[in-house]
């Protein structure tokens, strides 16, 4: 699959024309590589070819240039060097501040720090209610990722109100 | 002391995608030759009557367009589904029900009826194609049966069929027990292109299924599917294409050209009903869609080289009493090369100096 056809892949017009707009999809790839900065010659190349931290900073390039009201994303630094992931969290940034309601998951508590406005922890089949980041000590959020709950909070209530 | 051993390559070669089928015809041709000389022939002499004097008349060349058209017809057909990653090995079998369905209908015209009645064979081949095909799509769908199993046993299946009309209801009743149908009326028949050559309009319509199929394929919407689905079933499950869909969109499509292959053979050169229409030609497309690398250009060139392995198989036959068993031999051989070759696309030669080992 070339980087054009990827980017087709989210392209919302799919599911409403019958014919694919390639010169748009080409547009689009070459601008994801240009302004994630992904080590990529055309847009004709094979999204196969790409290095992992390039191909994670394409993908995230593919999900956030269309500025979509919702995103939810999974370890979306995982695996790319520390510029990349500076640039990454950037844009994440960026697009919190144009009024995407963005939900993290990860591991990565530095990343999580820095962009998150409410932390939750899910573990052990429970989830805990939400803190803002300063509210929220990263060894108080390392007891509860290891299941120690607070006794003055009752996770599993929390989480029927939240469902 | 040195080894050669073969090494994966990190990425595809792109040069070998294209090279390997030109390099497997060269190979196909040598080692063809010298089937020529062990069969008591000069290998240059063989290869003289089998690849050059198809082509050295006007009418050769309608021969090998003739041939070719059936081919670029089930060729592209099966490129749109091994590119869906749907392994339809029965374009023979959907051959034979198009013809069965266009001749049935052919039978039905008059001397009196319009001209009109020959897009009427084309129409009904290309649905009984697609009514042949649709069986495999629905016991692959419904029962999640092996579509390449299937869909080859319905070839036999389709061959019984025809063999059966031609011996008994639709059995020429003034052919002298012969087990074919009455010849079809004109109005039925394809149209010729040329006045004295056997070339007719299926010729043109091959390649515009073919240009079709490209549209389809680089262009539209469910070509872009079709492809994701074979190529990335996760990505496409994550964008929300639908398998299923692919399925039946696929072999649909392939069913129905290959339906019409059959329809423009009995409407075309043969011109009626025979329990023997087709000489594989729904197999040979599959070697066909392979070589023209799953492109419907490729498609176009490899069904002429296929359609000269025919033509020269006829002519070796009969000008140098060789078994027409050749042009089996030779497709085999193409094949064979060709796999071999595309070995090269995901790996390399390196050699490995010393006691590596």
């Amino acid at each position: 699959m070339t980087l054009a056809e990827n980017v087709s892949l989210t392209d919302a017009s799919l599911h409403s024309s019958h014919v694919l707009n390639v010169a748009n999809a080409r547009d689009g790839a070459a601008r994801i590589v240009q302004h994630f900065r992904v080590r990529a010659a055309t847009s004709e190349q094979k999204i196969e070819t790409l290095s992992g931290g390039n191909l994670q900073k394409f993908i995230v390039g593919r999900e956030v240039l269309p500025a979509p009201p919702v995103l939810v994303l999974d370890q979306p630094s995982w695996g790319v060097d520390v510029g990349s992931a500076a640039s990454i969290r950037n844009e994440l940034i960026a697009l919190r501040a144009a009024g995407c309601a963005i939900v993290i998951v990860s591991e990565e508590l530095d990343e999580l720090y820095q962009l998150a406005d409410r932390l939750m922890v899910m573990a052990g089949g429970r989830l805990s209610s939400s803190r803002a980041p300063h509210e929220l000590s990263v060894g108080e959020l390392g007891r509860w990722m290891a299941g120690f709950w607070p006794t003055e909070d009752h996770p599993s209530k929390t989480a029927e109100h939240a469902a | 002391m040195s080894s050669w051993r073969l090494v994966p390559r990190q990425n595809a070669s792109h040069v070998w995608i294209w090279l390997s089928p030109v390099v497997a015809i060269v190979l196909t041709l040598l080692a063809g030759s010298t089937l020529f000389a062990a069969l008591g022939t000069s290998a240059w002499q063989g290869l003289n009557v089998f690849i050059v004097a198809p082509l050295e008349t006007l009418r050769g060349w309608s021969e090998l367009a003739l041939k070719a058209t059936p081919l670029i017809l089930c060729g592209v057909g099966l490129a749109v589904c091994f590119r869906a990653n749907v392994w339809n090995i029965g374009a023979e079998g959907q051959l034979i029900a198009g013809a069965i369905v266009g001749g049935g209908v052919a039978l039905l015209a008059t001397a009196e009826s319009s001209r009109l009645w020959f897009g009427l064979v084309l129409l009904a081949s290309m649905a009984g194609g697609a009514l042949w095909a649709s069986i495999t799509a629905w016991l692959r769908d419904r029962f999640n049966a092996n579509e390449i199993l299937v869909s080859l046993m319905l070839v036999y299946v389709a061959q019984q069929l025809i063999s059966w009309l031609v011996q008994g209801p639709w059995r020429d009743p003034n052919g002298y027990g012969f087990p074919q149908s009455e010849l079809f009326a004109a109005a039925a028949r394809a149209p010729i292109i040329f006045e004295g050559l056997r070339l007719n309009a299926g010729g043109g319509l091959a390649l515009l299924a073919a240009a079709g199929v490209w549209w389809l394929l680089a262009r539209s919407v469910i070509g872009f599917q079709l492809k994701v689905v074979g190529l990335a079933p996760l990505a496409a499950r994550y964008a929300g294409f639908s398998s299923r869909r692919s399925l039946w969109i696929a072999l649909l499509v392939s069913g129905s050209l290959a339906g019409l292959a059959g329809g423009l053979e009995v409407a075309g050169p043969i011109g009626q009903l025979t329990s023997t229409i087709s000489p594989g030609y729904g197999f040979a497309a599959i070697i066909v869609a392979f070589v023209g690398r799953l492109h419907p250009v490729g498609v176009i060139l490899a069904s002429l080289v296929m359609a000269l392995f025919y033509i020269g198989g006829e002519l070796a036959q009969s000008r140098l009493g060789l078994p027409s068993a050749l042009t089996g031999i030779y497709q085999g051989l193409l094949l064979f090369f060709l796999l071999a070759c595309d070995t090269f696309v995901n790996y390399r030669v390196q050699s490995f100096r010393g006691a590596a080992a």
